[in-house]
C-alpha cells in the first residue's frame, strides 16, 4: 500500500505541474491577499486590529477551503477517463487512491500557505517560532484535508464532476462570511455570536492566529471539527472508494 | 483445452433491470472470444462483473484457477483490461504512461523503464514516446491504452471495443496486435460492435442478449444457423409489401426494417422463395444471392441489426 501510495503520489504531483495549478496556488491567492489588504487595512487598524498578523491567516482559510474544489476537479477527471476503473482492476490497494489523492492535496495545500506567508511577511506577519510555523502548517493542512475527505465522497458519487466541484464552492462562502476569518467578533450582532464562535472556519482561524503569535491555543474546538468531519467523511471515503 | 475463464449462472440486476440473467460461460486458455450483443444485452455489465468492478448478486466465477467473489485480488493479478475509454494520462507523454503503470504494478524503475520503451517500440510509438498524450490521434491513444494493459504481462485480457471510433487503417494494426497477442497464448475476451472484428479475430462468437447467452460457436458455425452456404436477401421498400412478404415467407425475427435474410444453399431453395414470393404477387426491389455473414446470424438471434 506504501509502495502503490507512493507511485499514485508521484504521479499526481507531475499532473499538478501545469499553469492551471500555478495560478490556483500561487497567482490567486496572491490576488486574494493583495485585494483584501487593500480593501481591509484601514478598516481594520481603525478597530485596532493588528493587521498583519490578522491578515495572513485569513488568506490561508481561503485557500484550504478552495483545496477541497481541486479534490473533487481530480477525482472527477479520473473517474471519467476510465483511471478508476482501470486501478480498480489491478492488484492494487483500493485505498490507495484515496489516501494518494489526499496526500498529493497535502502537499498542494502547503503551497499556498507558504506563498500566504512569505506576503505577509511584507505587511509584518511573524511566527513566534519554528514550532509555532510548524503547528500552524499542520493545524491549516488538516482541516483542508478533511473537507477534502467530504469532496473525495461527492466526486466519486457524483455522475457530474462539473457539478459537484462548483457545488463544493458555494458552502464555503457563508462559512467564511460567518466566521472570524475576516472580521472581528466584536463586528458581530450578539444574536449571531454562538454561531460565530462555533464555525470551524472560526475555530481554525483563531487556532492559527493565536499559534502564530504564540499565544495559548484552545486546541479542542479545532481538533474536535477536524476530527469529527475526517471520521464522517472519512468512513463515507472508504466504504466509496471500497464498493464493487 | 481447459478453460481458464468459467462462469457459473451468474446473474446481476440493478433495481428492477436485469443485466445479466444466470449466464453461464467457459473460455478456453488461450482462445480469442468475441462478445456480441445489442446494446443493453449485459455485455458491459459482463466485463464489469469479470473484471472485479461489479460484484454478482449470485452465481460464481473463476479467472485462472482463482474465485472471482473471494479472491478479487488473486483474480486481479492475473486479468489486464483495455475499455473503453482511454484511461491515460492526457499531460504525460506516452513513456511516462507506461512506465507509471510499471511501477504501480511493482516494477523496478529500470525495469519499468526497459518494459515501456519496449512496448512503444513494438506498437509503433517510439517517434512519439516523448511527446504528450493529448498530441495524440485517437489510434495512437488506443495503442498506447493497449499497451498498458500488456506492461505486466497477464494470462487474461479483456478488450472492452478496442476499435470503436478508429479509422480502418488504425483498426488494422490494432487487429495485428491482437493477432500477435494470441499467438504468445493469451486469452482474449473482447467486446465490439464491429462483427467483421469478431469474424476477423475470434475463434469462437458468443451472443448474448437479454443477460443469457442466445448462441455460440464459431463464426463458421453460426453462420452455418443461418443458411450453410448461401442465404438470399430480399429488400422492400415498402413497410406494406415488407410485412406481407414476411408473413408468406414464415419470417418474424427480421425486426422492423433492414433486408429479408433467408437460407438459401442451392438452386432449389432459391426457386422456392421466388416462386412463394410469385405467388403472393409480391414484386421485391432488390433480391440477391450471397454468403451469410455474422450480420445475418446477428438479426436472426436477437431480431436486431447489432
Amino acid at each position: 500500500m506504501i509502495h502503490d501510495t507512493g507511485v499514485l503520489i508521484g504521479r499526481n504531483l507531475r499532473l499538478s505541474l501545469t499553469t492551471r495549478s500555478f495560478f490556483q496556488l500561487v497567482v490567486s491567492p496572491l490576488v486574494f491577499f493583495a485585494g483584501f489588504a487593500i480593501v481591509l487595512d484601514r478598516l481594520l487598524t481603525l478597530r485596532g486590529v493588528d493587521f498583519g498578523q490578522f491578515l495572513p491567516p485569513a488568506i490561508v482559510m481561503m485557500a484550504m477551503g478552495l483545496a477541497p474544489v481541486s479534490t473533487a476537479f481530480f477525482i472527477g477527471r479520473e473517474r471519467q477517463s476510465g483511471m478508476l476503473d482501470r486501478c480498480r482492476t489491478m492488484p492494487i490497494n483500493s485505498l490507495s487512491v484515496l489516501i494518494a489523492r489526499l496526500g498529493t492535496d497535502a502537499v498542494r495545500s502547503l503551497i499556498p500557505i507558504v506563498v500566504l506567508v512569505a506576503a505577509g511577511h511584507v505587511i509584518g506577519f511573524r511566527f513566534a517560532g519554528v514550532p509555532s510555523a510548524v503547528g500552524f502548517a499542520l493545524l491549516a493542512v488538516a482541516f483542508a484535508l478533511s473537507f477534502c475527505l467530504g469532496a473525495a465522497v461527492v466526486a466519486i458519487r457524483s455522475p457530474d464532476p462539473e457539478s459537484s466541484a462548483s457545488a463544493l464552492f458555494l458552502p464555503m462562502l457563508p462559512l467564511i462570511n460567518l466566521s472570524t476569518v475576516f472580521a472581528p467578533m466584536s463586528v458581530f450582532p450578539d444574536w449571531l455570536e454562538p454561531v460565530i464562535r462555533i464555525n470551524p472556519y472560526s475555530v481554525v482561524v483563531d487556532a492559527l492566529r493565536a499559534l502564530a503569535a504564540g499565544q495559548p491555543v484552545s486546541w479542542w474546538p479545532p481538533l474536535a471539527w477536524i476530527v469529527g468531519l475526517s471520521l464522517f467523511f472519512g468512513l463515507a471515503a472508504v466504504r466509496a472508494f471500497r464498493r464493487a | 483445452m481447459t478453460a481458464i475463464v468459467e462462469l457459473r449462472h451468474l446473474s446481476k440486476s440493478f433495481g428492477t433491470t436485469v443485466a445479466l440473467d444466470g449466464l453461464s460461460l467457459a473460455i478456453p486458455e488461450g482462445s480469442v472470444v468475441g462478445l456480441l450483443g445489442p446494446n443493453g444485452a449485459g455485455k458491459t455489465t459482463l466485463i464489469n462483473c469479470l473484471t472485479t468492478l461489479l460484484r454478482p448478486d449470485s452465481g460464481s466465477a473463476t479467472i485462472a484457477g482463482h474465485d472471482l467473489l473471494t479472491e478479487p485480488d488473486k483474480v486481479r493479478a492475473h486479468i489486464a483490461v483495455t475499455g473503453q475509454f482511454a484511461a491515460i494520462d492526457e499531460t504525460l507523454t506516452g513513456r511516462e504512461n507506461l512506465v507509471f503503470f510499471g511501477r504501480l504494478l511493482r516494477l523496478g524503475k529500470d525495469e519499468a523503464k526497459d518494459r515501456a520503451g519496449g512496448l512503444l517500440e513494438r506498437f509503433g510509438l517510439s517517434a512519439e514516446a516523448d511527446k504528450p498524450v493529448k498530441t495524440y490521434s485517437g489510434g495512437m491513444r488506443r495503442k498506447l491504452d493497449l499497451a498498458a494493459s500488456l506492461v505486466v504481462p497477464r494470462p487474461v485480457l479483456f478488450l472492452d471495443e478496442p476499435t470503436t471510433g478508429l479509422d480502418p487503417v488504425s483498426r488494422e494494426t490494432l487487429w495485428d496486435t491482437v493477432r500477435d497477442l494470441r499467438s504468445t497464448g493469451v486469452t482474449i475476451l473482447l467486446t465490439t460492435q464491429y462483427l467483421e472484428e469478431a469474424d476477423q479475430l475470434a475463434d469462437r462468437i458468443v451472443v448474448i442478449d437479454h443477460g443469457k447467452v442466445v448462441a455460440e460457436g464459431t463464426a463458421q458455425e453460426l453462420k452455418d444457423r443461418v443458411g450453410g452456404g448461401a442465404v438470399c436477401e430480399i429488400r422492400i421498400a415498402d413497410p406494406g409489401v415488407r410485412e406481407k412478404a414476411m408473413a408468406v415467407l414464415g419470417r418474424s425475427a427480421e425486426g422492423e426494417d433492414g433486408p429479408i435474410v433467408l437460407p438459401a444453399e442451392g438452386v432449389e431453395a432459391l426457386a422456392g422463395i421466388v416462386k412463394t414470393l410469385e405467388a403472393a404477387k409480391i414484386e421485391p426491389d432488390d433480391l440477391a444471392l450471397r454468403k451469410p455473414t455474422l450480420d445475418d446470424v446477428f438479426r436472426s438471434l436477437t431480431g436486431r441489426p447489432e
